[in-house]
């Protein structure tokens, strides 16, 4: 299906228990099994605050040299913030597969990627199954993706990884193997025309093949659009071009503002705290000092007059 | 798409993983806001590489559109000698903390100097190993309290707050570049960093910039004490300026003599 001509580049990424890096490992497990270079890596980040996991994971004929890469081939993403994360993977060529529950989302965050395809994997898990095999029923789909994984690999793999398991409760098998069959289905179908939303027709470039050297990488593909939107206040003789993203309520630029004019505001900013404004103290007179100073970029003065200060 | 409406942001900013991960008010955003401000003025972003160092800088690991590395704590200068004797055509940035660089990667400090390794080290001088909750470090002022100088730091136990700038250049070679700057005085650091990238890339320098830095959260200060202390109290124990390498260790035909004995 997807027929790449060098290694296949998969992220994965979900929230921590949606059990994507079991799907990781699995799908390592299965194209090692059938004669393939894999590895797969996972990355858990340094923020506190994010759930968010990510797996790397790469299949194919050629050596592979570094376990993380920029740009995927194949995508899956299965959370909102999941969603959100994947977005500097993302090139023109590459697949991004998510649960179909997210389309609102990928469709706004990414309107011009043309390689999209929901799975209702949640549903089917929660309709047919069980919630729990939710990451088999992806395992099943993004296998299916990657055309590279016979499916008696993948299931060896599965039996490597949750036989134990199955042991104990035999019913669990069926239920597990009939999840994987679902998943293959829905990529078929969904591969086929109905959810994916570009690339009918062209499914035999796939994913894999020739990429441009690695500065192609560097550009700024994935910003969010909508979310770098600025509050605009005109105050003496600036204009006050605040970014509520990026701005972390520090206070630094208040403090150093020689008119004392920036001052708390009512709209919560990047950590939800408060962000600021002018028009707290003696007209601005555009000096720049606070967009100097901000640590996040999050201040740009422009001279109402247009010169430049 | 709308420039003005966009950040003004170097473009050499990774806007996807913005807002970055340092704290509010920290000042490695402020020094990585000059530094990127730099490398893109002089043209370099092709073929620059930035190297962070274990503690806060290592938030910054994707911080830019630049090739990153990170290395062990202590082990960025090291690293980035490496590779720019392999590849000599690369411009490299080693980013460290305070801790990373006069503790425990001084070696390393001492080894590049002596060298003159032609790498733009950045050390952002906090006055605490901030990533694991602001311990003491050499370069915590006397009597700054501290987790692990409750009271305040005692000169007599614990020795006198080291200067960098002032070590290295006291074993630099000529032509070598060293200056010490603060997130307090943003035109002047940008400044001091530009001639810390030429050094590297016209001259084949070392060149050293300590980058005094706020720490609010380990600090445990507010917007304005946290100023304060930079502004009145680290400005006056760590000079800012430029520092001329010590000339005599290198006498004509390289290499340092030992004293005769008389
Ligand atoms: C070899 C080694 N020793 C000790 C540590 C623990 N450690 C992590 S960060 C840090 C201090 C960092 O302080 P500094 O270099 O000043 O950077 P900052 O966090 O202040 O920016 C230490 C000691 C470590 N990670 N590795
Ligand atoms: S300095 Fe920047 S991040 Fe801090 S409060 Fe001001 S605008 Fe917000
Ligand atoms: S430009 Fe100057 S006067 Fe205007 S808000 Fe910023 S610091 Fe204050
Ligand atoms: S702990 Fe201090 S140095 Fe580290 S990110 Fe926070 S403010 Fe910056
Ligand atoms: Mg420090």
């Amino acid at each position: 299906m997807l027929n790449p001509q060098g290694n296949l580049k998969i992220v994965l990424a979900g929230e921590g228990g949606q059990g994507v890096q079991t799907v990781a490992e699995i799908m390592a497990e299965a194209a090692f099994r059938s004669g393939y270079q894999a590895l797969y890596i996972p990355s858990f980040g340094v923020e506190q605050r994010g759930g968010v996991s990510l797996a790397f994971v790469q299949v194919g004929r050629q050596p592979i040299g570094a376990p993380v890469f920029y740009t995927a081939d194949l995508v899956g993403a299965f959370s909102l913030r999941a969603v959100k994360k994947i977005g500097g993977y993302l090139g023109d060529e590459t697949w991004l597969f998510y649960d179909a529950h997210l389309e609102e989302e990928v469709k706004e965050l990414y309107p011009s990627l043309e390689r999209r395809v929901a799975i209702p994997a949640l549903e089917v898990a929660r309709e047919e199954m069980h919630p729990r095999v939710f990451n088999v029923v992806i395992l099943g789909a993004l296998g299916e993706a990657t055309g590279l994984l016979p499916r008696e690999a993948v299931t060896e793999a599965l039996e490597r990884q949750l036989g134990h398991k199955f042991a104990q409760d035999p019913s669990l098998r069926e239920m597990n193997y009939r999840a994987l069959e679902r998943g293959q289905e829905l990529c078929r179908l969904a591969l086929a025309g109905e959810g994916a939303a570009g690339g009918q027709g062209e499914v035999r470039r796939g994913p894999g093949g020739e990429r441009g050297p690695e500065k192609a990488d560097r550009g700024r593909g994935g910003l969010v659009p909508g979310s770098l939107e600025p509050i605009i206040t005109e105050d003496g003789q600036g204009r006050f071009y605040l970014y509520p993203a990026l701005c972390k309520g520090c206070g630094l630029c208040i403090e150093k503002c020689p008119v004392r004019t920036i001052g708390w505001a009512r709209q919560l900013g990047a950590l939800g705290t408060p962000v600021v404004e002018p028009g707290h103290g003696e007209p601005c007179i555009a000096c720049r000092q606070c967009q100097l100073v901000c640590p996040d970029c999050a201040i740009w003065i422009e001279r109402r007059d247009g010169d430049k200060p | 798409m709308l420039p003005a409406r966009l950040p003004q942001m170097p473009e050499v900013w990774r806007l996807e993983s913005k807002p970055h991960k340092f704290c509010p008010g920290c000042g490695h955003g402020i020094v990585l806001k000059c530094l990127g401000e730099a490398v893109e003025e002089l043209g370099l972003v092709d073929r620059t590489v930035f190297a962070c160092d274990i503690g806060c800088s290592l938030l910054a690991w994707d911080f830019f559109n630049l090739d990153t590395v990170q290395t062990h704590h202590g082990r960025t200068l090291p690293v980035l000698a490496g590779l720019k004797r392999v590849r000599p055509e690369l411009v490299v940035v080693a980013y460290m903390g305070d801790g990373g660089a006069y503790a425990i990667g001084a070696q390393h400090l001492v080894a590049s100097a002596g060298r003159d390794d032609p790498v733009t080290v950045i050390v952002v001088n906090n006055t605490v190993y901030a990533m694991t909750g602001g311990q003491m470090a050499p370069t915590t002022l006397p009597e700054e309290k501290t987790e692990t100088t409750p009271y305040g730091r005692r000169v007599e136990e614990n020795g006198p707050s080291l200067r960098g700038p002032e070590l290295v250049a006291s074993i630099a070679s000529p032509g070598a570049y060293v200056a010490r700057g603060s997130v307090a005085r943003v035109r002047q650091l940008k400044g001091f960093i530009k001639k810390g990238l030429r050094a590297q890339v016209e001259g084949g320098h070392l060149a050293f910039i300590e980058a005094l830095s706020t720490c609010p959260t380990n600090w445990r200060t507010n917007a304005r004490e946290t100023w304060r202390f930079l502004e009145e109290k680290m400005h006056k124990h760590f000079p800012l300026g430029e520092y001329a390498p010590a000339q005599a260790v290198r006498e004509e035909g390289g290499g340092a003599q030992p004293p005769r004995k008389s």
